[in-house]
């Protein structure tokens, strides 16, 4: 299915229904015989049919609709849950239609759809989820006499199911049901349903066991809240005291979380920002604004055991990085740094007498989240413009990062969480310049991330390698200008040994390394000093990067190799011996990761656009470092001609022509657009002429074999037709998948052939 | 049973076992750390050392030249002398009497030749092949480095007791160096282990008949055991270096081990504030990045156990760095019989290695990394190894006290350079106090001890599973070690009866014995008649000769049957059993002429009435009361009658 016969593109819409047709008409017929997957198929294209084109609206088609969807709830088929999942999804979609609500309540979907509220199938689940509540939509705005009264019994069974069923995955569903239908009609649910009885029972729910339960019962809550802010039966901030009291704590933090989202704002007042501190507060010891003393004993009570107490102060990490990341300060930056050295075995400080200590100890879900939160905390400083200025623990929290970040047994995830911790750190610290000494400490902070980063360049751990390199060519990419900074990479070396990690054994590294290496060759000090310290030149550097796009196992590592190369080349960096860097990008034409070859393709793209635009180029830009270097390369005044002889001459145009005919679709693609791109310039400089086609039939010449020339590739490109070579090239699955008119392009084809009796004999 | 505790340190255990009539040495370990207090060996002429200054106490009087003893590094004094080491407590008592020597790891092995050789020693040495040629490299690489470069004179005046309190700490500290010795030589060596007889794990050995001890796999290193010395009736356990982690050595057994009289703990690790693993890869870590500077890494090492490991982590670390073309360097004169020996003691392996041996492979990557020639050994700097000498590189040699071997000789040639680093990786030796005559010292000096052996937690996790009776602990492993005296989690807790040991202590060990197993000839127990008293218990009687040979009971027939026919019938006790059956006596009574009897059931057993005789018997469990008014005729016919309806043995 994923060849097109190009001549079926020209059939006319009257062929593609009939082959429809006779393609769905044939579906109900042959379901006994049918694979399931080729059910599912069919039923999944009725329902892109209807979603995209309208169509099955007839008589005759709303007959093969339900042909199918009968024989698909044929108990042996309806076992499947993909068959249910595509029923749903069919006949949501067909709601859009006059009328469907009649063949929907003919099929006996409803009661299908209320079974499959708690599916065994998650993605049926929400199907039927989202067909139930798209039924009672459609019935409320379906103004027919028959189908008017349905929304009033279906949500009469939703409140039974709420009220009285013992499935608690069932009840999660229908809660969800009433938040989309408060979304979109809530004048009518609180026509049918009494608001007082309605908050009464979601209160029982919230104080339920079920996590899922009570989660869903206060968004609904909250859902009800923002659809009637003048409801005073539901107060919010008593509903999470009450919660508190009746220990639900976790899930009253939730409902805080829920407020704290951008749609309840109006609704917080702050308070929802108390409540949700109050854990890490409490856990670290810092009694600052603490709450009544009943909300504060609640909570003090519900993280007296370990996994409750876990359970809380994730959620309290997770809302107050929520705040982070909108921008407000939730003042809570002192206690988060106590809580990071509760976490840690190497504190020896006064936190040892929490209590809590022995809770959080090394326990990595709580020292990610309160990472993540220092991260959004630097962040937060880092892009304040009132001038607020840092906090006092910052230097102390920068200093537990460094100190952690030394010890040996650290999960490598751990070590990730730190080190973006540590980039905006510094960052900040450059900004208020701290690095100047301007804070004793800071500069033995800095020493002591110098050692550790060495070290944890030569980790056993990949991973930390990955990380350590990467964060060196972050820190060299934003912070290099900086005099401190950049004799800091120096002294530590940490610029030689990023250079080393180009070798390491791990493809990760190894690319994570060239990435570095790119950031650290833009700072002329640190690229020459690395290069002197490591006694090597410019031509080593070079050769090396060229040998492992020429000879690396990893695809990671080619590409990332390929990309330096594109960056220098971007940058004007010195990349000499050019013809070597030609030579290899020529061959890793042939390489087998196709996003090698699309990098190539880049390379080579971008080569094109700088020798063709070079006498575009304004006056001024010859004093460019970029058109300098090519002086070399392409003299001012050669004509196109002579450029495209040097395109063919460095290989660019035999690896191109060599592509078009790659296995990969993506590079046949790209290839053809810089083909494409190419031959209109020749056409546009008279290269060659418009509507003329070279009579040789000999075949392309391929990458390697033979010296290209002009006037071979100027024929080459003659001879391909780019157009239909990209239109081809640029359908994908995807594009299959939500667009099956080609798919249907393709089964019409081939009725089209039985028809014309040209059927070839496959034997 | 005598407990004598020889060794002041705890990983360097020896003790003297006497249980029944057996004495039994458990370890010979030799304290080397004494060997720091003594002015490193230089395998080349060392201007620098040579060239300290001469130290003697200010006010020193005394008439003893010292003047050519002592030389002064810094702040430290060394005593310019051949290295000495401190023996075990041997003369606690009379080393002739020790029947078996156990040892249990080839580090437990260093002062045998001291124990075996000119001591008047005569018993049996029980220890696993591993240990055996593990012990024996051990020894022969210390008699090599020592013997190498000999020292002309011996400094002994220092060891007065006027002149040692006079001298700086940590020497002046030195305990009872009077009596410290210098290295045995080959010959001792050869000798001594020329008296071990290998032993398999699980293999029962004999020790008189008295006991028997069975070694069973530690898991601390290659061949490395516990022992478990029993008797009939009792259980003692001795475990020494042991390793519940997963390294190459066969795992730990535990159930050798449980349920025992007595358990004697000892050489729990030295570093348990760090984890072995970390440590690995704090050692891993600072190799590759000292390479990837350009410099050396020196790593002063044993020729055996954690190395093998250290080879193979390094190697996979130094591929994954891509520092796979830098060379390791291996010297030790015993370093080529390490690494094959290592090899060829598949079955004393982890499962893992183990089953390379099928595949085939060899255990070990560095038979590997010696066949490709990333490993590189040699006995020595001298010869082929300055041919193949190329920097940076990884140098793995002896001796980790940095006192005398080849690390000596490249920590002068590397010291002067920060870009080189210096790996403690073994725990017997402060490092500090080891690079303290090397001082100034550019070159880096990092600390990894890696210790594989319990620490605190899993020993006493360890206990609790194997719940002994009775616990043996030095008194260290009672309180936190010095140097964290807040650790409270540092110490053996247990709920099991704890005796602590001091050196030089000797304990009464509280196993009281009850029984002795005695075995009867077959022939004396074909002639006896046993009678079951109750179900499945049957009694006979016996009369026998009890000969004792080699700590073995055998009841044997008398030697003269007459006079044993005539000896048991002379003696003839018949002893009367079971229940009395009422009916059966009243019947008896009637055959006798008693027939006006009367039998009353009472709370105790029965009452039997003789109105005629005016007498009343008294029938209860255990008691028989006849009451007749002092006819002494009818109460002996009675006696009689009742006694023949009892069961008689």
């Amino acid at each position: 299915m994923s060849t097109t016969n190009h001549g079926a593109a020209t059939l006319t819409c009257p062929q593609l229904l009939i082959a429809q047709k006779r393609f769905l008409h044939q579906v109900p017929h042959t379901s006994s015989v049918l694979d399931t997957q080729v059910y599912v198929f069919a039923v999944r294209l009725m329902g892109q049919l209807v979603a995209n084109y309208d169509m099955l609206q007839t008589p005759e088609e709303k007959y093969i609709v339900t042909a199918c969807v009968q024989k698909a709830t044929e108990a042996e088929k309806w076992s499947e849950p993909s068959i249910r999942n595509a029923v749903f999804t069919l006949l949501r979609l067909m709601l859009k239609y006059k009328g469907a609500l009649d063949l929907v309540i003919k099929l006996d979907a409803i009661h299908l759809a209320f079974e499959s509220l708690s599916d065994p199938s998650l993605f049926v689940t929400g199907s039927a989820q989202k067909l139930v509540t798209k039924l009672i939509i459609t019935s409320v705005t379906d103004h027919r006499q028959s189908t008017s009264e349905i929304h009033k019994s279906l949500i009469k069974q939703l409140w039974v199911v709420l009220r009285s069923s013992s499935d608690v995955a069932k009840k999660a569903t229908v809660l969800k049901i009433f938040q989309d239908l408060f979304h979109e009609i809530s004048n009518v649910i609180l026509e049918e349903v009494n608001s007082l009885d309605f908050l009464q029972l979601l209160n029982k729910m919230i104080r339920c066991d079920s996590a899922v339960l009570s989660r869903e019962a206060a968004t609904l809550c909250l859902v009800y809240k923002r659809s009637n802010p003048a409801d005073s039966s539901l107060d919010l901030r008593s509903e999470v005291c009450n919660l508190m009291h009746s220990g639900h704590v976790h899930v009253a933090l939730n409902l805080c979380r829920q407020l704290l989202l951008r749609e309840y704002q109006h609704l917080a007042d702050g308070w929802p920002q108390d409540f949700l501190r109050q854990p890490l507060i409490i856990v670290c010891g810092t009694f600052i604004n603490p709450l009544e003393s009943g909300q504060f004993a609640a909570i003090a009570k519900s993280i007296s055991k370990k996994s409750a107490c876990l359970e809380v102060t994730g959620i309290c990490l997770g809302g107050i990085e929520q705040l982070l990341q909108q921008g407000k300060d939730p003042c809570s930056f002192a206690a988060l740094h106590t809580l990071l050295q509760l976490t840690s075995q190497e504190c020896q400080c006064d936190v040892n007498h929490s209590q809590y200590r022995k809770f959080l100890l090394r326990q990595p879900k709580i020292q990610k989240a309160a990472l993540r939160c220092l991260h959004q905390y630097y962040q937060l400083y880092l892009n304040d413009e009132t001038g607020i200025g840092i906090p006092d623990a910052f230097v102390g929290s920068a200093q537990y990062l460094v100190d952690s970040l030394g010890c040996v047994d650290l999960d490598v995830t751990i070590v990730s969480e730190m080190l973006k911790c540590l980039l905006p750190a510094i960052k900040l610290a450059i900004c208020h310049s701290l690095l100047s000494a301007e804070i004793q400490m800071w500069p033995e902070v800095l020493d002591l991330l110098g050692g550790t980063l060495q070290k944890r360049l030569c980790d056993m751990h990949w991973e930390t390698r990955d990380s350590t390199v990467e964060f060196v060519g972050k820190i060299c990419q934003s912070c290099a200008d900086d005099t401190t900074v950049n004799m800091w990479i120096r002294k530590h070396n940490l610029h030689t040994l990023s250079w080393e990690c180009v070798k390491d054994g791990e493809s990760y590294v190894r690319a994570g390394a060239l990435a570095t290496v790119g950031h650290l060759s833009r700072d002329t000090t640190i690229w020459e000093n690395m290069k002197i310290v490591k006694d090597i030149s410019q031509e080593d550097v070079v050769h090396h990067i060229l040998t492992i796009i020429s000879t690396d196992t990893e695809g990671f590592a080619r590409r990332a190799a390929i990309d330096l190369v594109m960056r220098w080349h971007k940058d004007g960096n010195q990349l000499q011996p050019i013809n070597d860097v030609y030579r290899t990008m020529v061959a890793a034409t042939k390489d087998f990761d196709w996003e090698v070859k699309l990098g190539v393709l880049t390379f080579w793209g971008n080569i094109i656009d700088q020798v063709l635009s070079n006498d575009t180029l304004p006056s001024y830009a010859i004093n460019l470092e970029t058109s300098k270097k090519f002086k070399g390369v392409v003299p001012e005044e050669k004509e196109f001609e002579t450029k495209v002889e040097m395109l063919c001459s460095i290989g660019c145009c035999q690896a191109l022509l060599f592509s078009v005919e790659d296995y990969e679709q993506s590079v046949r693609k790209k290839a053809c657009e810089l083909l494409t791109a190419l031959k209109a310039k020749c056409l546009d400089n008279g290269l060659i002429q418009a509507n003329s086609r070279s009579k040789s039939s000999d075949p392309l010449p391929t990458c390697g074999e033979i010296n290209m020339t002009t006037p071979i590739f100027l024929d080459s490109i003659q001879r391909l037709d780019l157009e239909v070579l990209l239109t081809e090239n640029s359908k994908s699955c995807d594009s299959y998948e939500n667009n099956p008119m080609d798919l249907l392009d393709d089964i019409l084809a081939s009725q089209r052939q039985d028809e014309e009796d040209n059927a070839i004999d496959c034997y | 049973m005598k407990l004598y505790c020889l060794s002041g340190e705890p990983s360097k255990p020896c003790f003297i076992l006497k249980f029944k009539t057996t004495t039994i040495m458990l370890d010979s370990g030799l304290d080397m750390g004494s060997l720091l207090n003594f002015l490193p060996v230089p395998l080349v002429h060392s201007s620098r050392l040579s060239s300290l200054k001469k130290w003697k106490p200010n006010d020193y009087r005394g008439s003893g030249k010292i003047e050519n003893e002592l030389r002064a590094c810094g702040t430290n004094v060394f005593v310019d002398s051949a290295p000495e080491f401190t023996l075990p407590q041997l003369d606690i008592l009379d080393l002739s009497e020790v029947d078996v020597i156990l040892l249990s790891n080839s580090y437990s092995t260093l002062a045998l030749p001291y124990v075996t050789e000119y001591s008047g020693f005569k018993g049996m040495i029980y220890a696993t092949e591993p240990t055996l040629q593990g012990g024996r490299q051990l020894m022969e690489e210390l008699v090599h480095y020592v013997e190498r470069m000999p020292k002309g004179s011996t400094a002994n005046v220092w060891k007065n007791a006027d002149i040692l309190r006079c001298l700086p700490a940590p020497i002046k500290d030195a305990v009872n160096p009077l009596a410290w010795k210098q290295c045995y030589s080959l010959h001792d060596v050869n000798s001594s282990l020329a008296k071990v007889q290998m032993v398999g794990f699980n293999e029962k050995l004999t020790v008189f008949g008295a006991v028997t001890v069975t070694a069973s796999s530690s898991g601390y290193c290659i061949g490395s055991c516990n022992w478990s010395i029993q008797s009939d009736y009792e259980k003692i356990c001795y475990v020494a270096a042991s390793s519940t982690l997963t390294t190459h050595p066969q795992p730990m057994e535990h159930s050798p081990l449980r349920n025992s009289d007595v358990m004697i703990m000892s050489q729990l690790t030295r570093t348990p504030t760090v984890n072995p693993d970390a440590m690995i890869g704090e050692f891993c870590m600072t190799t590759a990045l000292t390479l990837r500077n350009g410099g050396n890494v020196l790593v002063p090492c044993y020729p055996s156990g954690v190395t093998y490991d250290l080879f193979e982590c390094l190697s996979v670390h130094m591929d994954s760095c891509g520092l796979s073309q830098v060379p390791m360097f291996f010297i030790s004169p015993v370093a080529d019989s390490s690494l094959a020996y290592s090899n060829i003691f598949a079955e004393w392996l982890s499962q893992g290695k183990k089953s390379k041996v099928y595949l085939p492979e060899a255990p070990f990557p560095h038979a590997e990394l010696v066949n490709t020639g990333r490993l590189k050994h040699y006995p020595g700097i001298h010869g082929p190894f300055s041919d193949e000498f190329r920097s940076p590189c990884v140098m793995f040699t002896g001796h980790p006290s940095l006192r005398f071997g080849d690390v000596v000789h490249f920590i002068e040639l590397w010291g002067k350079s920060s870009g080189n680093t210096i790996i403690f990786t073994e725990t017997d030796f402060p490092y500090l106090y080891a690079l303290a005559p090397f001082q100034p010292l550019l070159m880096k000096a990092v600390h990894c001890p890696i210790d594989t052996s319990l620490n605190f937690g899993q020993a006493n996790k360890l206990i609790r599973d194997l719940k002994p009776r009775h616990l043996v602990i030095s008194e260290r492993y009672s309180h936190p070690p010095a140097l964290h005296p807040h650790r409270n989690d540092l110490v053996i807790e247990t709920d099991q009866k704890t005796i602590m040991y001091k050196p030089g202590s000797v304990l009464n060990l509280p196993i009281k014995r009850t029984y002795e197993r005695v075995e009867i000839e077959p022939e004396l127990a074909a002639s006896l008649v046993p009678t079951e008293v109750k179900p499945g218990v049957a009694v006979a009687m016996v009369a026998g000769t009890l000969v004792t040979k080699d700590n073995k009971h055998v009841l044997k027939a008398p030697s003269d049957p007459k006079s044993k026919v005539d000896g048991l019938e002379s003696g003839r006790r018949y002893y009367v059993w079971g229940e009395l059956d009422m009916q059966e006596f009243v019947s008896k009574l009637a055959q006798h002429g008693i027939t006006d009897v009367k039998v009353e059931d009472s709370a105790a057993g029965h009452i039997v009435h003789l109105p005629s005789d005016d007498t009343l018997i008294q029938i209860e469990e255990g008691s028989t009361h006849i009451i007749c008014e002092g006819n002494e005729g009818l109460r002996v016919r009675l006696k009689d009658i009742l006694l023949q309806c009892l069961s008689k043995l």
